[in-house]
């Protein structure tokens, strides 16, 4: 039998003959450059690599990167249909400028010229009058480590506003108290016990990675536990299901703690040596000698309620299930895994404490960055240096932070329209990027309101590889390049490892290697498809053509002073000065780091990275430091900087006091003491607060599709698969309401309603519904919108009142691809977050996500798809949570804890008030 | 050299339908048809429901029902033991459609030819994995060499024959050993399928088991086979299908049609044969005019034959590129005899060479017989299809071609007066109103009175007496044939009524056809 590769020998991808597919069993072959890149379809960054005709310069396919170390040579649904984007028929291939009043339509295409110009001009006048406050670039799924970043602090702009509060800020959050790292990187593979709170094996945050190591995990004999009040795929695939009621599942994770510490299953040496007890006693219990033995006297004091049985009543599991599931967790010592990311977390009130209760969990059990347990991102995930670094902005963008929030975890961009409706403040020059707020965020006519008010947004840009329901109110729509299309680095904390991708332009590349030179990505891409990175360069250049302002100097050459960066300079600049043993690795093959980097598109900086925690302090660190034996803490410039272990000065946790705080000495600081240490809050929608005799529900509206990616995949293969998102309802619920399967439906929210089909299953808590936020796409023009996914509507607009009707879903229609003749499927959904009212948590900011919602039969009147909102309602739904924040300043007049980083972080001074 | 295989272990899939779209992207597949793709099936009861993932694809079968039945030789087994397709020489008959069991064939809408997987040949000749093995992100796909005992799929594929009794006792393979662990889809058919499955749940890989409610990705239930299993409200925990994109059932009521025209041009030449022989006969009836009924309604019935390929201009590859295993390239030929003795009978009867009609007496009878018959064997050659299984279809065609060909007579008779004796027409109606009684008596012991094979059958027998065909079957196929036998019975002597005999008869005939051909395709394959 011949030795079976599983993609073809690298030796062989500058040529690369295969034989092609739609002709065999004639062989007819065709000859390809084979050029990695990294996927832009999710957040995973997952090595792809293009096939690229050397007849037709097409992209043939996409398949995995076998050298690749965080997707292993494997993609998901999402990243084989990248030809699909490319060749999709509803592609924007040329910047537009609208022609007419924003929204209505009219476009004309004009050049890159004329556009950055124009643009240019706007953001000097605005930069020189000292109006920088009013630049904004607001951006979806970054897909790229560190340039738009850049670009801003280029400009000296504190303008960096991101989606990330509509999608993980709580589960940031509630990491980040406990270890200084936001986001957790499991290690799955070699777990004993993985316990997940996201449907992780189907939709997480890097879905082909982890669900790759997490089946291989279970594989070897792990256990799984999904905690999902939805049977998710993955709780298919549990060894464990527990169906909490969503917002109890604080008390479930607490009352696991509790068997540990009652069966004496947590690692007492990690959790003395690790765990900040000493803070906790001195703050919590003054009443008690600071001693280990006492902390976890304390502890099954704090925890004493949590039996269970408690557990069982409030959370709907069995107790011993629970106790089961909490055996399953201790006896994994060392090697449990876990992750919440954006369901529990994302959902609830609180819910990052929801998170904190299960780093708890983690902490017990001595998982913290062990082989098997729960690594952090600041160690695996690798960011490399830019060339040139600029000043951070020397001031603060209330419009992101404000007063109210200080201890967002970013920025509170879901509520940029209520804030400029207060008039807080107003833009000038307004970048939307891969970023869709008015389908994505909730109150999206809130957001239309902002977008058509040229008072509030002079300018909206939008840069963007697809229609959007955003990009309908813009001023210029710049098409931007896609996974195959583009350069950027990136890199994920896939797992206990850290490496750098290289994204790609692999038409420019191909051509390029055919000995053809371009001076833009735009004259490979179809059409005029342009990429950010050579994008931001040109603009900055126009900004400040002579230098003067002090801006254009960051995006000169390394290499040639004076002259304006290439992406071959810049990227070369960055792998041969800061990425650890690429020039070595590149000298090898006799390659220029660059030359490496273009043909591999991936290097692994370090492998098995575990216990960083651990890290002896260096000698230049420990100069001028002292050690204070009672806490054993290494002391700088009155900064702890490191722990003493057995003697030894290591760095510890990037948190205040260098260890693991179950006691957030911050939360007690910035006004919130009730919540200083992990504790069950029930989430806004509890289940015994639903009136259910009146048709209250609790709508999971935040559960993602395997096969979908947020507002980039309106494409044939993905939505033959997946074109509709009914609403989940349990067969009880069902009954009593007389719904079957395919009903109509009306769920009503605070601010409005929609109307939808029923799907009546068994796999949902009574009680509970479930719609999934992928789909429900729409446009308002036949042909400009994705006419594969999307439902061409009417908006009608009464007053502060807004109605949505379908005019028809999806239908055949004539194009290049004989397939869009061939669209069998015509409801494409319904969008249900335009009737959700924003609900900020008034601690992480993040947007909980589950609705209170009333459920009815649909009346003769209503008709699929039908949408009902009135933006005052939700302006005033707005000011009810505001009211729940404790405001800025906090100690030391801050705006912000100068420990709490920003995305783009101002100096230190512009943290003071 | 090899024998390839494949093996999916469940216990690993996690239905992200990263397969489906690699092969799609692989092969250019177009929307609305699938080489591979992955069913979902729910059961249980909240907070005990599961849900289980089951990809297919298409299982290389050593004893591959679409060759055995493909006419032109399209289909062929390569030497490594893959089942592969030449669509440059496919008719598109969508024979293999019907034969295959696991619904892994489609036409290509933009070639208008057969379509399957082929386990990547392309790729498997350049040394590299199947493409829906090398995306799977959990790694649940193994594909092998058989032949080769130190393959993973080898061993697995021995733990499976061990289990069935056959064989040694497989090597330890990790995880594996529990009985009933491996399984392959629907070994009942003998078809030695080649893609091994680890941890399938009953109810996902037996298509009957799961009810469909409906295809929930629409609303819309067109993709829901007609005969599928239905939901019991009362019985909320038992298995369901959630996800499945089964292809459209291959023939329609073209197929219908082909069986009447062609049960009425057999029938004809048949009586008029058996009738010019036992009574003597030289009327215009037997000698010319019921020949070239005969005739007329064979041509009908090739045209719609021809008319039914997807690549029509193609046709004439059954001749010259035949499949001798296929009884569709056997009832071409049939077809051809058939049209000649009648063209020749017709042509003597018109110059009145009564010796040369006496010769071909018995060559037309049994041209005509093959003709007739041959379509039940066709039908049964659909290994897809139990309804069809069996030679007793053969007999039934039978009783209907010669009760269509003794209609079509006593309608001509009445419609040409004088061309045939009262002698003759008298014996017709008596023929008629026997070979319904016949049909008759075979639908109701087929679809009433006899136990059903298979659960398969039971299915589709079910769809014609309760389900979405009892309409046509009990209205069409019995009511109006029992009115065509009391009808005749009762009128025996005059033309007309006797015509509406027939008529109806050919009515209760059709309906009986039609329902045969949809109910048999009826029952959910994947």
């Amino acid at each position: 039998m011949p030795p079976f590769k599983s993609h073809p020998d690298p030796a062989t991808w500058d040529d690369y003959v295969d034989f092609e597919s739609t002709s065999w069993p004639k062989k007819e072959r065709r000859r390809y450059w084979i050029i990695p890149s990294v996927c832009f379809n999710c957040e995973s960054a997952c090595g792809i690599l293009a096939y690229v005709d050397k007849e037709k310069l097409t992209v043939r396919k996409i398949e995995g990167h076998p050298l690749h170390p965080g997707s292993r040579g494997r993609t998901c649904a999402k990243g084989v249909v990248t030809p699909n984007q490319l060749e999709d028929p509803d592609r924007i291939l040329y910047p537009m400028k609208r022609d007419g009043d924003r929204g209505s339509g009219k476009w004309r295409q004009v050049s890159w010229d004329e556009a950055l110009d124009d643009i240019a001009g706007r953001l000097r006048k605005a930069i020189v009058e000292n109006r920088r406050h009013e630049i904004m670039y607001h951006v979806g799924r970054p897909g790229e480590d560190g340039y738009a970043n850049r670009v801003l602090q280029a400009w000296g702009v504190d303008g960096h506003n991101s989606h990330t509060n509509v999608c993980s800020s709580s589960a940031r959050l509630g990491h980040f108290l406990w270890c200084g790292s936001d986001r957790p990187s499991p290690d799955y593979a070699n777990a004993e016990t993985i316990l997940l709170l996201s449907s992780h094996l189907e939709t997480g945050h890097y879905f082909n990675p982890h669900a790759q190591r997490i089946i291989e995990g279970q594989s070897n004999g792990a256990t799984l536990i999904v905690v999902d009040p939805r049977l998710s795929n993955t709780s298919a695939k549990a060894n464990m299901w527990l169906p909490a009621y969503s917002g109890t599942e604080g008390a479930l994770l607490l009352a696991m703690v509790k068997v540990l510490l009652d069966e004496n299953l947590y690692d007492r040496e990690f959790v003395r040596t690790w765990v900040d007890w000493r803070g906790y006693l001195r703050a919590a219990r003054p009443d008690l000698a600071v001693t280990f033995d006492n902390f976890i006297v304390s502890l099954k004091a704090l925890y004493s309620e949590f039996t269970p049985e408690f557990a069982a009543a409030e959370t709907g599991i069995d107790a011993a299930q629970i106790v089961d599931a909490a055996r399953a967790i201790g006896r994994a010592r060392g090697t449990f895994s876990t992750h919440n990311w954006r369901s529990a977390a994302a959902g609830n009130l609180w819910g990052w404490q929801i998170t904190r209760c299960l780093y708890l969990l983690v902490v017990l059990t001595g998982s913290v960055a062990t082989k098997g347990g729960v690594g952090l991102h600041l160690s695996n995930k690798f960011v490399p240096k830019h060339p040139i670094p600029p000043p951070p902005p020397d001031y603060w963008n209330e419009l992101l932070f404000p007063r109210e929030y200080p201890l967002a975890f970013f920025e509170m961009s879901f509520l940029l329209p209520h804030f400029l409706k207060e008039n807080r403040g107003k833009l000038d020059v307004y970048f939307t990027r891969v970023y869709n707020p008015v389908w994505t965020n909730p109150d999206g006519f809130s957001w239309m309101e902002m977008l058509t008010d040229k008072e509030k947004v002079a300018l909206h840009v939008a840069l963007t590889p697809t229609w959007s329901e955003t990009a309908w109110f813009a001023d210029y729509i710049l098409p931007m390049g896609l996974g195959t299309e583009r350069h950027d680095t990136m890199s994920q904390e896939t797992h206990a490892a850290q490496w750098l991708g290289f994204r790609q332009p692999v038409l420019r590349v191909a051509r390029e290697k055919r000995g053809e030179k371009l001076s833009a990505t735009y004259e490979a891409n179809p059409g005029e498809v342009w990429e950010e990175s050579e994008f931001w360069a040109a603009l900055t250049w126009r900004i400040d053509p002579d230098g003067s302002l002090g801006i254009r100097k960051h995006f000169e050459s390394p290499y040639r002073p004076g002259e304006r960066v290439t992406m071959d300079e810049y990227y070369g600049w960055m792998f041969e000065n800061s990425v650890p043993g690429l020039p070595e690795a590149a000298a090898t093959e006799g390659l220029t780091p660059l030359a490496y980097m273009r043909k591999y598109g991936v290097f692994k900086v370090k492998d098995n990275v575990y216990t960083p925690h651990q890290e002896p302090l260096s000698p230049d660190a420990l100069k001028g430091a002292t050690i204070d034996a009672e806490d054993e803490v290494v002391i700088k410039d009155g900064q702890r900087i490191g722990v003493v272990v057995n003697g030894i000065a290591m760095t510890g946790f990037t948190t205040p006091s260098r260890r693991l705080e179950f006691h957030a000495q911050t939360l007690v600081d910035w006004g919130w003491p009730e919540h200083a240490v992990p504790r069950y809050v029930p989430g806004h929608v509890h289940w015994r607060s639903l009136k259910r005799d009146e048709g209250e529900f609790d709508l999971l509206p935040n559960f993602r599709l395997p096969t979908l990616i947020h507002t980039r995949s309106p494409v044939k293969w993905l939505y033959e698969i997946s074109h509709d998102n009914p609403l989940w309802i349990a067969t009880a619920d069902a009954r009593r309401y007389g719904i079957d399967t395919g009903d109509l439906v009306k769920v009503r929210t605070r601010i409005g309603y929609f109307v939808t089909r029923a799907w009546v299953t068994e796999g949902i808590r009574p009680g509970v519904l479930g719609m999934s936020h992928h789909l429900g796409r729409w446009r308002l023009h036949e042909e400009m919108g994705s006419r594969v996914a999307s439902a061409l509507v009417t908006i009608d607009r009464q007053g502060t009142g807004y109605k949505v009707s379908q005019v028809h879903g999806a239908q055949p229609f004539a194009s290049n691809d004989p397939d869009s003749s061939r669209i069998w499927w015509t409801e494409v959904g319904v969008h249900q977050n335009l009737t959700f009212p924003v609900q900020p948590d008034p601690v992480s900011g993040m947007h909980c996500w589950h609705q209170r919602v009333t459920l009815e039969k649909a009346g003769p009147d209503d008709r699929y798809g039908d949408i009902y909102v009135d933006t005052a309602k939700s302006h005033e739904v707005y000011k009810e949570w505001l009211a729940m924040t404790r405001p800025a300043p906090g100690p030391g007049g801050l705006r912000r804890p100068l420990w709490f980083d920003r995305p783009l972080r101002p100096t230190s001074d512009a943290y003071r008030l | 050299m090899a024998n390839y295989g494949f093996a999916i272990d469940l216990r690993k899939c996690i239905g992200c339908h990263a397969c489906t779209i690699a092969c799609k992207a692989e092969h250019q597949i177009p929307i609305g048809v699938n080489r591979c793709w992955v069913k979902t099936v729910e059961k249980g009861t909240f907070p005990n429901t599961r849900r289980f993932f089951f990809p297919v694809l298409c299982n290389q079968c050593d004893d591959a029902p679409c060759i055995t039945i493909c006419p032109t030789r399209a289909l062929f087994k390569r030497r490594d033991g893959i089942v592969d397709l030449h669509s440059d020489v496919c008719i598109g008959c969508r024979a293999c459609m019907v034969a295959c069991p696991y619904d892994q064939l489609f036409i290509d809408p933009n070639t208008h030819t057969a379509e399957k997987c082929n386990f990547c040949a392309n790729r498997v000749e350049n040394e590299l994995l199947p493409s829906c093995v090398s995306v799977c992100p959990t790694e649940c796909r193994i594909f092998g060499d058989l032949d080769d005992p130190t393959s993973e799929v080898a061993r697995i594929a021995k733990a499976e024959a061990t289990e069935r009794g056959e064989g040694a006792p497989a090597k330890s393979l990790r995880g594996v050993g529990a009985p009933g662990l491996i399984k392959v889809r629907k070994p009942e058919k003998g078809t030695q399928p080649k893609v091994f499955y680890i941890g399938a749940e009953e109810s996902a890989i037996q298509p009957e088991i799961a009810a469909r409610p409906f295809i929930y990705k629409e609303g819309q239930v067109l993709l829901r086979p007609l005969g599928s299993p239905e939901p019991d409200p009362d019985r909320p925990d038992e298995a369901r299908v959630d996800y499945d994109t089964p292809h459209a059932k291959p023939w329609g009521v073209d197929m219908a049609i082909y069986l009447l025209t062609k049960g009425i041009a057999t029938g004809t030449m048949l009586l008029c044969a058996l009738v010019a022989y036992f009574f003597n006969d030289r009327s215009a009836l037997t000698m010319t005019v019921g020949p070239f009924v005969s005739l007329a309604f064979l041509l009908i019935t090739t045209s719609v034959l021809v008319a039914d390929l997807e690549r029509p201009e193609r046709f004439y590859y059954m001749l010259i590129r035949p499949n001798w295993r296929s009884w569709m390239v056997w009832g071409t030929w049939f077809l051809i005899a058939h049209g000649a003795i009648t063209t020749l009978w017709i042509a003597a009867g018109w110059f009145g060479a009564t010796g040369v009609i006496a010769w071909l007496v018995w060559p037309a009878v049994i041209a005509s017989l093959l003709t007739t018959c041959y379509t039940g064997f066709l039908f049964a050659q659909g290994l897809a299809r139990d309804l069809w299984q069996g030679p007793q279809s053969a007999f039934d065609l039978l009783a209907q071609a010669v009760a269509e060909g003794a209609a079509a007579l006593l309608i001509t008779a009445a419609l040409v007066p004088g061309i045939g004796s009262a002698r003759v027409t008298s014996a017709l109606a008596v023929i008629l109103i026997g070979a319904m009684v016949l049909h008759l008596s075979f639908l109701v012991f087929e679809n009433l009175l006899a136990p059903s094979p298979t659960r398969h059958h039971e299915l589709a027998v079910s769809a014609i007496r309760r389900g979405p065909f009892a309409r046509l079957f009990w209205g069409g196929a019995i009511v109006i044939s029992i009115v065509s036998i009391a009808v005749g019975a009762v009128a025996t002597t005059v033309p007309f009524a006797l015509a509406l005999a027939a008529v109806l008869a050919l009515a209760g005939s059709f309906a009986w056809e039609y329902v045969w051909v949809e109910a048999g395709q009826s029952v959910p394959l994947s």
